[in-house]
């Protein structure tokens, strides 16, 4: 008797469901070809969008977008879902966003300097610097210069003094890489000229100052941290004000150095977004960026929190790139592009 | 006291539920690639790498090794059975086992291996955990110039021990290298070779590579040529040795086990050779070497044992410098990389729960392995027994769903497949995978320490022989290019040849 009831209950209850069912077909039709007329008001996002990860699982891109994700769902109200296109330090998927369609269902995440540094060093990359809208700017991760055990100079004054005099090696990730603009600038600005060594990968360039085979490194200031039981001493950090997990680290501006080197991360889409899809966009990830809740848990995963908009993040990347130009030309690293 | 504290926190990851479950998918798919000839634990590894890749790194480590140890108790299996060895490895167990299978006594020929892999197996791992952490201190001494060094030795010491022509295998392996400067060079940050493809920057995908090398080329190779499985027995009884063959094998196993573990620390392919050593030592210091060969329960315990010896030893230069020894280790290497674990000095104290747990799942895949596998060998029976035509299409459709999984790339695919055409050419013609896969796995690392070397140097070339431990290997490496004129050695290398050749044939 009873699974006869629950049977035809449940009948009951598709029937219900179909005719709720033919009720919103009609009304989203009837919607669809409203808006069809008006050609106002989309409902942007109506389905799950792609978050482009230009690198592999587990970098500092990764990391950021996993904080984002519960922040990002609940503001939009459709899933985030990370789409890994790790290839050629990035360029492979900035490549892939510039061509998507501009509809708002893909967009990425960017770093900076990589994104301005490879269409001016790498042969072939598809698209330029400001071929993509930049939506967002999150956090950046400040660069710190370490030195070996046993190394002659205390402090970020000494070790120019002794650079002046002395073949000095200095270590640090990637050829054309933020990490290695910064050493060339660094060089420029204290009047030195150091034997600059790539590594691979944090993972490779920690074992080599401890081991002492490089005699200063310009590295993360996570890596910073972990290395201070190893004697590898911090000499400054490329912050504003000192960090808090470094308190007795100077800034390199309190040497006299305008030098922040730092790695920048945000969010960037193809160009050409509707207006309304950009609005909705620009405004919705501001509110994210600028939310206490993200910013603390971001500095839990050693992040420096910096929120820009998308006006903000434009006009910032504009200024970096002619920079970085000048820098690349005056060094004359450009060669290499022919 | 440290070390017992690690240890028991390396227990508490690996004793999860879900780990002992990687653990034991791992050995028993290590035991079936084992048992299954055409199917070694590289190409295995290398088809559950993408799969790997939704797990936490912690289990993925965990089952990728438990493949690892897990072929090397396998292989005897079909050795003894049915005289086609699982595996390289076992090929010198097919001697005496595949004898004592036709004596009617396949079962303690089998229980023998499988016990003296364990013994074995437990050793190593004991070995392991003594002498990595040691080690990775001590690897913190190595600068570029020795890191070059080492991995030049690597390549030569494999070159020189492979059975096959030392001429083709130093084509192979410098050709190996040329495929390695392939992608950006890190050094100049230039890009070459890539013909505009986006997806070379990087340089060849380790795992399209091996997966066409190892997998495909593997399965085009058996498909042309029928592998006659004959079983010589249905029904396998008595697997507890006796008492007797215990007094006989007990020192044959430990012996076996120290050879192998001492050879597995070199670069070479560690448990194919320490077969080898393992066999001549106990028939060198036998007091009846002409029951060799006739069946004797000696030639199947001391090999056996060193081969798994020999697999724990290879770990050791993986975890304290992040080299790899043999292909299997490369391709371990590997999925190290993808979950972003980055092995070397820093491996042990940076992922102490990874390492220590590694360790312990290695203990418990151990037992596992002897627990499943004595009474399991009826089941292997009949996975010898699958037909080839449903078996190879299977592997092939894995293995091109496997390479697509990972990053989703056509190029990939088309990479795989051209490697496995390669791959089957080269066996065509005689050439050895080895050095080819470990040519293109180190090229890359070799170049870029060589050339960070001389920049730390000052351009000075003469930095590599003023490093003392740089100088050792350079020194072990020139030794060995020059032994290979000296005729004694030459001969008795063509005499290995020449066995070995018989024996695969």
């Amino acid at each position: 008797m009873e699974i006869y009831s629950i049977d035809s209950i449940k009948q009951e209850r598709e029937s219900i469901m179909k005719t709720k069912l033919s009720v919103m077909i009609i009304c989203v039709l009837v919607l669809f070809s409203f808006n069809q007329l008006q050609g106002a008001e989309t409902k942007y996002p109506t389905k799950e969008i792609n978050y482009i990860i230009p690198f592999n699982p587990g970098g500092e891109v990764d990391i950021e977008f996993r904080i984002m994700q519960p922040f990002l769902e609940k503001s939009f109200g459709v899933r985030f879902i990370p789409d890994y296109k790790p290839a050629a330090g990035g360029a492979l998927a900035w490549g892939y966003v510039m061509a998507a369609k501009p509809d708002g269902q893909i967009i990425g995440g960017f770093s900076s300097p990589h994104i301005i540094t490879q269409p001016l060093t790498m042969k072939d990359v598809k698209f330029q610097t400001m071929d993509f809208t930049y939506l967002t700017l999150i956090e950046n991760t400040p660069l710190t210069l370490c030195v070996k055990k046993g190394f002659p100079a205390k402090t970020l004054k000494e070790f120019i003094e002794y650079a002046k005099t002395n073949k000095v090696t200095l270590g640090a990730v990637g050829k054309f890489s933020g990490n290695h603009l910064a050493a060339v600038q660094f060089m420029k600005m204290a009047g030195i000229k150091l034997t600059y060594i790539p590594y691979d990968g944090t993972g490779t360039l920690k074992p080599a100052i401890m081991g002492g085979h490089v005699d200063a490194v310009l590295s993360t200031s996570t890596a910073a941290v972990e290395m201070k039981p190893m004697e590898v001493a911090a000499l400054a950090v490329g912050t504003e004000k000192r960090m808090k997990q470094l308190p007795d680290v100077p800034t390199f501006s309190e040497s006299g150095f305008k030098f922040f080197p730092r790695i920048d991360r945000g969010i960037i889409a193809p160009k050409g977004l509707p207006k309304d899809v950009f609005d909705k966009l620009d405004k919705k990830l501001f509110e994210i960026v600028s939310n206490k809740e993200f910013q603390a848990k971001l500095v839990e995963g050693g992040f420096v929190p910096n929120p820009m908009n998308s006006a903000q993040i434009t006009k910032y990347i504009n200024e970096q790139m002619a920079a970085i130009k000048k820098l690349i030309e005056e060094e004359g690293l450009l060669q290499l592009k022919k | 006291m440290e070390t017992i504290n690690y240890l028991l926190q390396g227990a508490q990851v690996a004793f999860e539920p879900m780990n002992l479950m990687f653990c034991f998918i791992g050995v028993l798919m290590g035991t079936m690639v084992g048992v299954l000839p055409g199917l070694g634990p590289t190409a295995a590894i290398a088809l559950l790498l993408p799969v790997s890749f939704h797990i936490p790194p912690v289990s993925t480590i965990i089952m990728l090794a438990g493949i690892y140890y897990g072929a090397m108790y396998g292989g005897s299996t079909t050795s003894i059975l049915v005289n086609i060895p699982g595996e390289a490895a076992s090929v010198i167990t097919c001697l005496d086992g595949y004898q004592m299978a036709k004596k009617g006594q396949a079962g303690p020929a089998l229980g023998m291996a499988a016990f003296g892999s364990f013994i074995a197996g437990t050793f190593g791992v004991v070995g392991i955990m003594l002498v990595a952490p040691p080690m990775s201190k001590f690897a913190l001494a190595f600068g570029p110039a020795e890191y070059f060094s080492l991995m030049l030795m690597g390549i030569v010491i494999i070159i020189f021990m492979s059975s096959g022509s030392i001429l083709k295998d130093l084509m192979i392996a410098v050709f190996g290298l040329l495929l390695g400067t392939i992608g950006m060079d890190s050094i100049s940050g230039t890009q070459r070779l890539t013909f505009g493809v986006l997806e070379l920057a990087d340089g060849i995908g380790f795992i399209p590579a091996v997966m066409g090398l190892f997998g495909v080329a593997e399965i085009i190779t058996n498909v042309e040529r029928i592998v006659a499985t004959t079983l010589v027995t249905d029904r396998v009884k008595n697997l507890l040795p006796t008492l007797k063959d215990w007094k006989e094998s007990t020192w044959p196993i430990l012996r076996g086990t120290v050879l192998g573990f001492f050879v597995g620390v070199l670069p070479g392919p560690a448990p194919v050779i320490s077969t080898y050593a393992s066999y001549a030592m106990e028939k060198k210091l036998s007091k009846t070497p002409e029951k060799f060969g006739t069946g004797h329960i000696v030639g199947v315990a001391g090999p056996e044992a060193a081969n798994n010896a020999a697999s724990s030893g290879a770990m050791i230069p993986l975890f304290t410098l992040g080299i790899p020894a043999n292909s299997v280790i490369a391709v371990l290497l590997g999925a190290f990389m993808i979950h972003g674990l980055q092995p070397g000095p820093m491996f042990i104290s940076n992922y102490p729960q990874v390492f220590w747990a590694a360790i312990v799942s290695m203990y418990l895949g151990n037992v596992m392995l002897l627990v499943l596998n004595l009474p399991l060998i009826p089941l292997w029976v009949k996975v010898l027994k699958v037909p080839y035509p449903i078996l190879f299409p299977l592997i092939l459709i894995f293995c091109l769903i496997g390479v697509y999984s990972l990053n989703f790339s056509q190029v990939e695919i088309s990479l795989m497949i051209g490697f496995g055409v390669l791959g089957y050419l080269l066996r065509k013609f005689k050439f050895e995978m080895a050095p080819l896969v470990l040519a293109l796995v180190l090229g890359p690392m070799m170049e870029k320490n060589l050339r960070m070397a001389l920049l730390m140097s000052q351009g000075d070339p003469f930095t590599f022989f003023k490093r003392p431990l740089s100088a050792v290997f350079i020194g072990v490496c020139t030794v060995l290019i020059f032994s290979v004129l000296i005729p004694g050695i030459r001969k008795k290398r063509e005499k290995m040849q020449e066995t070995l050749g018989e024996e695969e044939a």
